[in-house]
């Protein structure tokens, strides 16, 4: 089979969809503590299916709350700003992109294993000061390259899926041999095309970077909480495996057994609340 | 050394020194049994009226306190599974942030499965 020439891949990219605009307004708001919540439920509500979705988050047991929750706002004030914006990403991103039925590429997997890694990088944030709904969407995002990928080209991704399952190779070499190119570098290209603040972009662009990655806090949170969202084997992968962690990004993080030891069972915890919700 | 008794002079926690068996030669309890009350009234109940027990001198120890119950099979093939399937998602580690992470995930688990 031909490899995908990386030009190609660069223009499929471009030929993206803007992100809609509602994101585009909360993602510019992202560094403003005071960005308003009654602005965000307006906007929340005009999508039907979005406020059904947070309404069921606010009601689901893990917030205690169960069934209280009536109204957007309300629920907005349970959930958060940070996870209510977070939910509108995932929601637009799904959205923008269409699988090909025929595809192996398993599309569910790929959004357990994004909210897995949104909760992980939510639980690493506070502990060297990164913002923990910004840590979550950056690691919602992570591997969004892969859906670029797959939607785009999906018989060559097909190929890379096989090249996995027959050679056990990473997901990254695999797409190298194939595409020249590699889910976090498209991942990059397109939080660049669709304006994602800059430290987003690090953060997807070296999420797999041993060398880049520790020179950024939030790229050294995504990085980190990729490998343990693929530690905790959420997604029932058969070829789940844990990536190589580089010690000088490891460090950044500052997890040791007693941290590691109290994230755990937060992260599955919440994972198991809110994760079957996120991903409908 | 052997002692024979007459079966009203048995007491709880004596040691039997031979088979005991009924008049058809049938296995009432086996060779070494330590006697409790239940044995002894159900001796008197079935007509035995003597037993061969171990001097005391000769008494084996006691059994050590049971140790804690080896876990049941299905539990310590479940950790067996959970530490295959660690070992499996962590082929590709090696450094020592991986070994740091992969001894947490063991711990949480094991916590978890006992």
């Amino acid at each position: 089979m031909t490899p995908v020439h990386v030009d190609e891949v660069i223009r499929a990219v471009r030929d993206l969809p803007s992100l809609p605009i509602v994101v585009l307004e909360l993602l510019e708001k992202m560094e403003h503590a005071d960005a308003s919540s009654a602005d965000l439920a307006n906007k929340i509500s005009q999508d039907q299916a979005l406020a059904a979705k947070i309404l069921r988050l606010a009601n689901s047991s893990f917030y205690g709350m169960s069934s209280l929750v009536t109204t957007v706002p309300q629920a907005i004030s349970i959930l958060g700003f940070g996870t209510v914006r977070a939910l509108v990403t995932a929601a637009s991103l799904s959205g923008a992109f269409v699988l090909d039925p025929q595809s192996p590429f398993n599309f569910s997997r790929f959004w357990k294993h994004a909210i897995a890694t949104a909760i992980c990088a939510k639980h690493l944030a506070p502990s060297h000061r990164i913002a923990p709904d910004i840590a979550f969407i950056a690691g919602l995002l992570h591997d969004i390259g892969q859906c670029v990928l797959a939607t785009r080209f999906p018989q060559a991704y097909a190929n890379v899926i096989d090249q996995c399952r027959h050679n056990d190779c990473t997901v990254v070499d695999a797409e190298q041999a194939v595409f020249q190119t590699d889910h976090a570098a498209v991942g990059a290209a397109l939080a660049d095309h669709w304006r994602f603040p800059l430290t987003m972009q690090h953060a997807v662009a070296w999420h797999h970077d041993d060398a880049q990655a520790g020179s950024d806090k939030l790229a050294a949170t995504v990085y980190v909480a990729n490998a343990i969202a693929h530690a905790l084997d959420l997604t029932s992968d058969p070829m789940e495996s844990v990536p190589p962690i580089a010690e000088s990004v490891w460090v950044v993080v500052g997890l040791d057994a007693t941290s590691l030891a109290q994230i755990l069972p937060r992260i599955e915890a919440e994972y198991a609340a809110i994760g079957p919700i996120l991903a409908m | 050394m052997t002692i024979t008794i007459p079966l009203a002079s048995a007491s709880v926690g004596m040691q039997l020194a031979s088979d005991l068996r009924d008049s058809n030669g049938a296995m009432l309890l086996p060779h070494a049994s330590v006697l409790t009350a239940a044995m002894i009234s159900a001796m008197q109940r079935r007509g035995i009226t003597q037993v061969d027990v171990m001097n005391a001198d000769d008494i084996e120890p006691p059994p050590q306190p049971q140790p804690p119950q080896p876990p049941q099979p299905s539990q310590t093939e479940q950790i067996a599974e959970i530490s295959v399937r660690i070992d499996t998602i962590f082929r590709r580690s090696g450094g020592n942030a991986n070994l740091q992470l992969q001894a947490a995930i063991r711990g949480y688990r094991l916590k978890e499965a006992s």
